[in-house]
């Protein structure tokens, strides 16, 4: 009996020993180790360490154990943060994980992991665009959009998404109003722009685009001064009616478009006589009181 | 039309009282005059904005503007303000060589205008050669 206990005394010795040996040596087993101990702080440590030794570098394992270590690291810690660091890292390791898993050994079990994480950035997009700071809004969106692109969800899916989001952004950059500042109106431009590179006949964005040209021609003829010299005068005319072409095209795709049929006529209408052109004014007037008739 | 007048000098008997432009026709530009004379003087006269519906009803004006719908009246308007010192200006091409002083043309979608010498000097008026210039030609 005294034999027995001491050979089961030497037995755990030796096990805990060893093990003790092997978490000390192997900064990824240690990782694993903490993970299953759901001490995620300590596994956090060993991954980092894991992540950055030549051995282990290149393995899918480490990546997929990162991702899920800083998943659940953000769950606890920065979950409210809109920009959080931990979550950011938690997106690099997916994204080196489906880098260089081309086995796809771990992408099935990463799917859940890479839906959860761009699904936070989508709500957080959404959250700082309530909070008016659009540049973390973008990276957010950017974030979601670039994860879900790993896991294959539909382009036109993607898209529509994408252009929602800059829609909702345009909307709380001009608060609905109509009348905006020059600062507005640069930042408008270049988000309608950027909706239009994604869906080149996207009505909304070509009409809202065209109303920013051909506002601020309008907005430059109310403010001109009985007293500008010639000079001055043909200059500014110069500079309207280079705003008044800029207007027209995104207009007539507007229209083309069958998109609020009276306020883009309306618009045709406007645009073409502020370009001189009385025969396409009138072309669109009639239209326009056509269909009031 | 404004800017106008500061390159044309009218003689000494039309440089007291009301400046007067004159609209022969329908147009915007009436209401547009009328607030700019509510604040803006030609050196020292202030402004009066008349409008007349055909040549017929015409008397002394300093700016007589014909618009493009009243074109065909700027035979009959010559023949009425020939003895006395008005600036004929217009809106539809051909005009500055029937006798307009300045026409008002289209170019490039932006507004500019052509101008006759001879009508504006035949009607006693000493125009700028700044104005000239400015002209997108000068017959």
């Amino acid at each position: 009996m005294k034999r027995l206990i001491y050979i089961l005394f030497l037995l755990v010795a030796v096990t805990t020993t060893v093990n003790a040996q092997f978490v000390q040596n192997n900064s990824m087993s240690k990782a694993e180790f903490y993970i299953q101990k759901a001490e995620f702080d300590s596994a956090q440590k060993y991954i980092d360490i894991a992540a950055t030794q030549e051995e282990f570098t290149t393995l899918a394992k480490v990546w997929f154990y990162r991702s899920f270590i800083y998943k659940e690291q953000y769950k606890t810690k920065e979950k409210q943060e809109l920009n959080s660091e931990l979550r950011n890292e938690c997106a690099t390791s997916i994204h080196k994980l489906y880098k260089i898993d081309t086995a796809s050994t771990y992408l099935s079990q990463a799917e859940p992991l890479v839906k959860y994480i761009s699904s936070t950035y989508y709500n957080d997009a959404a959250r700082a665009i309530n909070n008016e700071n659009y540049e973390l809004a973008n990276q957010n969106f950017n974030q979601y959009k670039q994860l879900q692109t790993l896991i294959n969800t539909d382009k036109n899916t993607l898209n529509e998404h994408e252009i929602q989001f800059k829609f909702a952004i345009a909307t709380a950059i001009s608060k609905g109003q109509d009348k905006v500042d020059s600062t507005q109106r640069h930042q408008l431009a270049a988000i309608y722009k950027e909706i239009l590179a994604i869906d080149q006949n996207n009505p909304s964005a070509n009409y809202n685009l065209s109303l920013l040209y051909y506002n601020e021609g309008v907005d430059i003829v109310n403010n001109m001064d009985y007293d500008m010299e010639f000079e001055n005068l043909m200059a500014t005319q110069e500079k309207i009616a280079d705003l008044f072409k800029e207007a027209l095209p995104f207009m007539l795709k507007a229209y083309e478009s069958n998109y609020r049929k009276e306020d883009t006529l309306e618009g045709l209408k406007n645009i073409y006589y502020g370009l001189n052109d009385a025969e396409k004014s009138n072309y669109y007037k009639q239209e326009l009181e056509s269909l009031q008739k | 039309m404004y800017n106008f007048t500061k390159y044309i000098e009218w003689p000494k008997a039309y440089q007291t009282g009301y400046f007067v432009f004159g609209i022969v026709g329908d147009t915007p530009l009436y209401d547009e005059l009328t607030k700019m004379a509510q604040t803006k003087k030609i050196g020292n006269q202030p402004i009066l904005v008349k409008k007349f519906s055909s040549a017929a009803e015409l008397d002394k004006c300093h700016l007589l503007y014909v618009t493009k719908g009243k074109s065909s009246e700027l035979s009959n308007v010559i023949k009425k303000v020939k003895s006395g010192s008005t600036l004929i200006v217009t809106e539809q091409e051909g005009l500055v060589d029937k006798g307009a002083g300045i026409n008002f043309v289209v170019r490039d979608n932006k507004q500019k205008f052509e101008m006759n010498t001879k009508s504006i000097e035949t009607q006693k008026l000493k125009v700028s050669s700044n104005l000239e210039a400015l002209a997108v030609a000068v017959k």
